[in-house]
């Protein structure tokens, strides 16, 4: 595997992977803002799909999802009419993809690779192929995002989407989506994040104009609170919102 | 669409379930929304055999938007569509009936339709769905979709099943959804009367001696259709009677005599029988009507009073309600089990059907009360009404 992948944190995912699909297991924080990042991801993919409102507001888009994990965000996708290849590093986690996909009766192309072993090895395929290029709450957990940036670049075509969510490296990012989720509401596993990757929608900007990707989409998630969800110590489902203070997406396009 | 089907063998994304108007309806409007192919639906319809369904449903604006929206109402003959342009409510002492009138000409509170000409006419346009003639014995469900047994030995997967099957639902209990019963004790009694004049296409609701009515304009200008609301051991008491309608027919001429209204029974005029059908009058209510990828529709979910005649139009609102939540849902991509669909179909409805609920309960536990104390205040609160543009409330609420 590539430099982009950080192996600790790969064995980290492993070891969870089979609560992947428990709403309120280790990663009940991705359940709840999938509707919300689902709603970026079809507000950016407007720019290249006319026909986005509906249940088919990514129909026929190839698309590509890194970090899939277990697949929360790419059977959400292919229910959207786009055709999804998912990627991750962790086996144990593309397994469980595989499986859930398959007894949810959706068609999904799974594979446990990095982006830079998919460009090596799958080239013609992938190089410049896909419309949707997704890497959602993973670049925080990259090992060199530079390479990553570059890779993304490689794998969307021109004029394709690109599309972030991630951490925000502030105060409060750092405070919410690392110390208070991990130690006080405890709705991710201890170790999950290391606050030296989180990144600024600045940096991330800057860095992605590098690689040709121009973002100049922001938007910021956050969690809503019912009553049943503070009597249970949770959150309520995350929703869109103008502060980029803790999460955030980020969308653009490759120029 | 990239999502295909592993197994198309007896798997559909959706199931509905019950062969009456509401599960029809429900068919149709799943047919209609376009975000299924044909074969991602299917129609549990067992046979049964309703040659003698003689009701007729009082459809309000809002069921008649939406009958006309489906094309439906272009499909009837003239004389199947009889509007309603004033509705006229007698109380114990009807010397004062509160009265909605229609707003001008145009305007309509509402049609009576007979309930098998509309299931003809939504059965043809749903003819193309796949439909299994069998009843269901058992359900089972797991995380990834809803089997469904049937009794003729063959099996259904499914990812929603959608149950309408009726005030005495088996699916109710099979999924162990607790429902809050009343038994009222009375039975129901339907037909059609002649009436003495023009029935001017005016709708009665009164309360009289033998339990509240139902009388709705049809067809010929002095056919009506009623629904009569009677006490058990009274009921059997007239049942048991050779010609049981004109015992009927002579209790209403007494409450209406004062008014001059008179009424016979029918002769056979335009293929409608002089026949009487009835049933029990088991009423319940259900507060979550959801579970593990199946949500419960029309009577299933409630069964009401039919006083107010507003039964299948709040059937046609769950419908509308169900539908609205599964596109709510699959626009974010979700499975059709996500608990966001049946949270979003039980927060919507559960007001609305309970209001509806609370309404008939109010009116008929008030109007078939023996205190002369109750009756007082009832009619002088009408009286009240009548004066007043509180009145809508009743008919707006009708409207839900």
């Amino acid at each position: 595997m590539s430099n982009t992948v950080d192996k600790k944190e790969i064995e980290q995912f492993s070891s969870l992977s089979n609560q992947w699909w428990e709403k309120s297991g280790p990663f009940s924080a991705l359940h709840k803002m999938s509707n919300a990042r689902i709603e970026f991801i079809i507000q950016n993919a407007s720019r290249i799909i006319n026909n986005n409102i509906g249940i088919n507001s990514l129909d026929g888009l190839n698309c590509l999802d890194i970090g899939c994990g277990g697949g929360i965000l790419s059977e959400k996708l292919v229910r959207l009419g786009a055709f999804v290849t998912g990627i991750d590093a962790s086996e144990d986690s593309i397994k469980v993809a595989k499986e859930h996909a398959e007894k949810s009766r959706l068609n999904i192309n799974y594979n446990c690779i990095s982006t830079s072993d998919l460009l090596k090895f799958e080239n013609e395929k992938v190089l410049n192929k896909f419309d949707l290029v997704i890497a959602s709450e993973v670049i925080e957990h990259v090992n060199d995002r530079k390479v990553f940036l570059s890779d993304i670049a490689d794998l969307c075509r021109k004029g394709g989407v690109v599309v972030f969510t991630t951490i925000n490296k502030s105060f409060l990012g750092m405070v919410f989506g690392k110390y208070f989720a991990e130690n006080i509401l405890k709705i991710v596993p201890k170790g999950t994040h290391n606050v030296q990757k989180f990144v600024t929608p600045e940096t991330l900007a800057k860095e992605s104009a590098e690689h040709n990707i121009i973002l100049d989409n922001f938007t910021g998630f956050k969690p809503t609170f019912k009553i049943d969800n503070i009597i249970n110590r949770e959150f309520g489902d995350f929703k869109l919102t103008s502060s980029l203070e803790i999460n955030y997406g980020a969308g653009g396009i490759k120029i | 669409m990239a999502i295909k089907n592993l197994s198309q063998e007896n798997f559909h994304k959706i199931c509905v379930v019950g062969g009456g108007i509401t599960g029809a309806m429900m068919v149709l409007l799943l047919k209609n929304s376009n975000i299924f192919k044909l074969s991602d639906i299917c129609w549990i319809k067992p046979k049964v055999n309703l040659k003698d369904d003689l009701r007729t449903t009082f459809f309000n604006k809002t069921s008649l938007q939406l009958l006309n929206q489906l094309n439906i109402l272009k499909s009837l003959n003239k004389n199947d569509f009889t509007p309603v342009k004033k509705i006229k409510v007698f109380g114990t002492n009807h010397k004062s009936p509160l009265e909605w009138d229609h707003f001008d000409k145009e305007t309509k509170l509402g049609a009576v339709i007979k309930n098998n000409i509309i299931l003809k006419i939504i059965e043809e346009k749903i003819k193309d769905i796949k439909r299994y003639d069998s009843f269901v014995n058992n359900t089972k469900c797991n995380k990834f979709e809803r089997t469904l047994y049937l009794e003729n030995k063959t099996y259904i997967k499914t990812h929603l099943l959608l149950s309408a099957d009726g005030k005495n639902s088996y699916l109710r209990k099979l999924l162990s959804i607790n429902t809050i019963n009343k038994n009222i004790k009375h039975i129901a009694i339907s037909g059609f009367l002649q009436q003495n004049n023009n029935h001017n296409l005016t709708a009665i609701q009164a309360f009289t001696n033998l339990g509240p009515i139902g009388i709705l304009p049809y067809e010929n200008k002095n056919l009506v259709n009623f629904v009569l609301s009677i006490e058990e051991s009274r009921c059997k008491k007239i049942l048991s009677k050779e010609k049981p309608e004109n015992l009927l027919c002579y209790e209403l001429n007494k409450f209406f005599s004062r008014i001059n209204l008179h009424f016979a029974p029918v002769k056979k005029i335009n293929k409608i029988e002089n026949k009487l059908s009835y049933w029990n009058l088991d009423l319940n209510i259900v507060l979550n009507p959801t579970s593990s990828r199946a949500i419960l529709i029309g009577d299933a979910a409630h069964s009401i009073h039919p006083l107010a005649g507003q039964g299948l139009n709040l059937s046609f609102r769950d419908c509308v309600s169900a539908l609205n939540a599964i596109k709510n849902s699959l626009k974010f991509g979700n499975d059709l089990g996500d608990k966001y669909i049946l949270n979003f179909y039980k927060d919507e409805r559960l007001p609305k059907t309970i209001a509806m609920t609370a309404f008939t309960d109010f009116i008929f536990f008030g109007f078939t009360s023996t205190s002369s104390k109750t009756q007082k205040i009832l009619t002088k609160g009408m009286a009240g009404l009548n004066k007043t543009n509180l009145k809508n409330i009743f008919r707006d609420l009708a409207s839900i």
